[in-house]
């Protein structure tokens, strides 16, 4: 393999170089680098945005779909909350929105994140794994039993479920790691092998 | 000796850290390779679908992730595209569909049709509310595609109009909304299949979701990556990063060990002299 | 009455969304698509407004900054914003000019901001994971084995490893992410009623 002659290959390892030197220590160019990444991801927000609303919302306008006056409307009283007499206005999008979100998630969860969940509980005690979860998954629940005073059973079961949290947390912490490697990882193979050109 | 690695400068640790990365890229190692029960009953699973069947592929990443995300992205594609699954990209993060672009390139897609093997559908606002407008209706949401082509006419969407046409969904997933989303508005009520490749740091939160069978598959990153990559006979980047994260994970693991030594050699050392301070007084 | 207005819109919006869920009514279907589809386009509006406030505090900090460096900083945020706009509205998010700028400075530029997460988190390795308890030492118990399983190196030191690594995960990992995804879930659901029902207003009144 032979160096990158990529134009956007060269920006993007000037870019990768200047944002790891900030762990050595900070300095104007990663400083530069990153507003130069930030405002980059800001404008793309833009244009994304745009497009949904140019597909969904001014093309059918123009087509005669009246009904979407409604939708734009609501999304443009969003920008009053930038004018300090009319910002109360912006409080019926975000209303809408809201609403919207919680019920489309209550709806979801109770079956998916709920129901479900203690339904994969019902599993026959013929194994150590078997009691361990659905033990594990009582005590849990019992540490969050904040209406109850931790002491007795309750206080027992909550101390075992902490225990099941922190075997949780470990995991947790570990597959964090691992991911953050792989990306270092993904980060080097990108400077040593699509830009210098010296990985095999 | 012990006090001053406790008071070690962080850059040493992170330059002994940057060569346990670079020196296994520079010189691999070939460490064998295990392929998980997760990242097996995945190919499986795609395996088992006839051609010509119809897969949604929902990008929903950030480029934060997708460097760890785009091997195995790569690989499962190239098997979707060797076994005809046609296959329909979408996304409900902003950049995403500007880094499908990019996985689909890197694929053998780039080879088949567009509009008729696959297609990238582009982004759409609103994140579990866009999901669960899209599983109504695909074309209806998204009126062109990433492209401004429109839609409705393209060969890929001949008899397809929601999910519930569908023979799975795969979720390539940094966070939310994402694979607790698609279980919520369509897995779950329509009866959709869903599996994810997924970040490393999520492979524990979704656990619950794997042994409940409302995620019948997870290729978990870079390592599921080289699982899969072995599975479909076709090497590439996921494999070739396996012994530098060997390394990498052996390192932080030395660093938790040196810490703890550290630690209890000094508290060890502060509990004589205070119980000598102790007996002098 | 703008307030009685964004609480009625709240109610109703959430409310129709959870009927056309349980009750097979036509007008109720006809009644959520529509509004789901409205929800798309106002949530698109709402994409600019992120970017709005970054605008304001760097024009701020452009201008009134004391700080040389600030002042160039904001520079270059508002010009990449404003160029990575105007690319994008003229010549479309798949031009190769547009492209460039993808692929040179946001993709690796968030890729590795994620990854330096890598370095702090070995400095954190080495100076606050500590066995200091029982709770901690599950902690370290629980990370360490996940960490080696899931690569080669780890069942070249013991062949058991990947498998008590994928107990981990699979038995006291997931009993334990179910307790919480259960309790997670109710709490959910309660803040979404009181948002409906109007008694936590802390957005919308």
């Amino acid at each position: 393999m032979t160096m990158s002659n990529d134009l956007s290959v060269w920006i993007a390892a000037l870019v990768t170089i200047g944002l790891i030197s900030f762990v050595f220590k900070e300095n104007l160019y990663y400083r530069i680098v990153e507003s130069l990444y930030v405002g980059v991801s800001a404008g793309h927000a833009i244009v994304l945005g745009w497009g949904n609303i140019r597909n969904l919302a001014v093309r059918p306008l123009g087509e005669g779909n009246l009904a979407v006056i409604i939708p734009i409307a609501l999304g443009l009283m969003l920008f009053t909350r930038y004018f300090q007499k009319w910002s109360r206005v912006s409080r019926i999008p975000m209303g809408f929105l809201m609403g919207l979100g919680a019920g489309l998630s209550m709806r979801g969860l109770v079956g998916s994140q709920i129901v479900n969940q203690i339904k994969a509980c019902y599993l026959p005690l013929n194994s150590m794994n078997n009691i361990l979860i659905i033990a594990g998954t009582f005590a849990v629940l019992s540490y969050f039993f904040f209406t109850v005073e931790h002491q007795g059973f309750v206080g027992k079961s909550a101390q075992i479920g902490r225990y099941f949290m922190m075997l949780c947390f470990g995991a947790a912490y570990g597959s964090t790691v691992t991911g953050r490697i792989s990306l270092f990882v993904g980060r080097l193979q990108f400077l040593l092998g699509d830009w210098l050109g010296i990985l095999q | 000796m012990l006090s001053k690695l406790g008071r070690i400068d962080s850059r040493v640790l992170y330059f002994i850290l940057l060569l346990s990365f670079i020196i296994p890229l520079l010189r691999p190692l070939g460490l064998p390779m295990v392929i998980s029960d997760e990242v097996q009953k995945t190919y499986d699973l795609i395996e088992s679908l006839p051609s010509g069947s119809r897969v949604v592929v929902s990008f929903d990443l950030s480029p934060g992730g997708y460097d760890e995300l785009a091997p195995a992205t790569v690989a499962v594609f190239n098997h979707m595209a060797m076994k005809g699954i046609r296959m329909v990209g979408m996304s409900f993060w902003d950049a995403g569909p500007s880094l499908l672009d990019r996985s689909l390139a890197g694929s053998l897609y780039a080879d088949k049709e567009y509009g008729t093997d696959y297609v990238n559908l582009g982004f759409l606002a609103g994140g579990e509310n866009a999901m669960s407008a899209v599983a109504r209706d695909i074309t209806g949401a998204f009126p062109r595609d990433f492209y401004d082509r429109p839609t409705a006419n393209m060969p890929i969407f001949d008899g397809l109009q929601a999910f519930k046409d569908v023979e799975l969904v795969i979720v390539v997933a940094t966070g939310n909304p994402g694979v607790p989303e698609w279980i919520r508005q369509v897995g779950d009520p329509m009866d959709v299949p869903i599996a994810t490749i997924v970040i490393a740091g999520l492979v524990a939160d979704y656990a619950p979701y794997m042994q409940s069978r409302q995620l019948i598959g997870m290729i978990p990153g870079l390592r599921g990556a080289a699982g899969y990559e072995a599975l479909i006979d076709m090497l590439g980047r996921g494999t070739a990063g396996l012994d530098a994260q060997s390394a990498a994970h052996l390192m932080i693991l030395f660093f938790v060990l040196i810490g703890n030594i550290v630690y209890f050699v000094e508290r060890k050392r502060e509990k004589d002299e205070a119980d000598e301070e102790g007996a002098a007084s | 009455m703008l307030r009685t207005a964004t609480l009625v819109i709240t109610f109703l919006a959430g409310f129709i969304m959870i009927a056309a869920f349980f009750f097979d009514v036509g007008f109720l279907s006809v009644a959520e698509a529509q509004i789901q589809d409205w929800g798309v386009i106002v949530a698109a509006f709402a994409l600019a407004m992120a970017s709005i406030n970054l605008i304001q505090v760097n024009v701020n900090k452009a201008v009134s900054s004391e700080n040389v460096t600030d002042k160039i900083c904001s520079f270059v945020l508002l010009a990449s914003l404003a160029g990575m706009s105007i690319i994008g509205l003229t010549k479309g998010p798949t031009s190769d000019t547009y492209n460039v700028l993808f692929d040179g400075i946001m993709a690796p530029g968030q890729s590795t901001v994620w990854a330096l997460g890598v370095f702090y988190i070995a400095s954190a390795a080495y100076r606050a994971f500590r066995v200091k308890n029982a709770d901690a030492g599950l902690l370290l118990f629980s990370a360490a084995f996940v960490m080696l399983g899931a690569v080669p190196v780890g069942e070249v030191i013991w062949s058991g490893v990947p498998a008590v690594s994928q107990w981990i995960v699979d038995v006291p990992n997931m009993a334990g992410m179910r307790g919480m995804l259960i309790g997670a879930g109710i709490g959910a659901f309660s803040g979404g009623l009181r948002l409906l029902l109007g008694i936590d207003r802390t957005e919308v009144g």
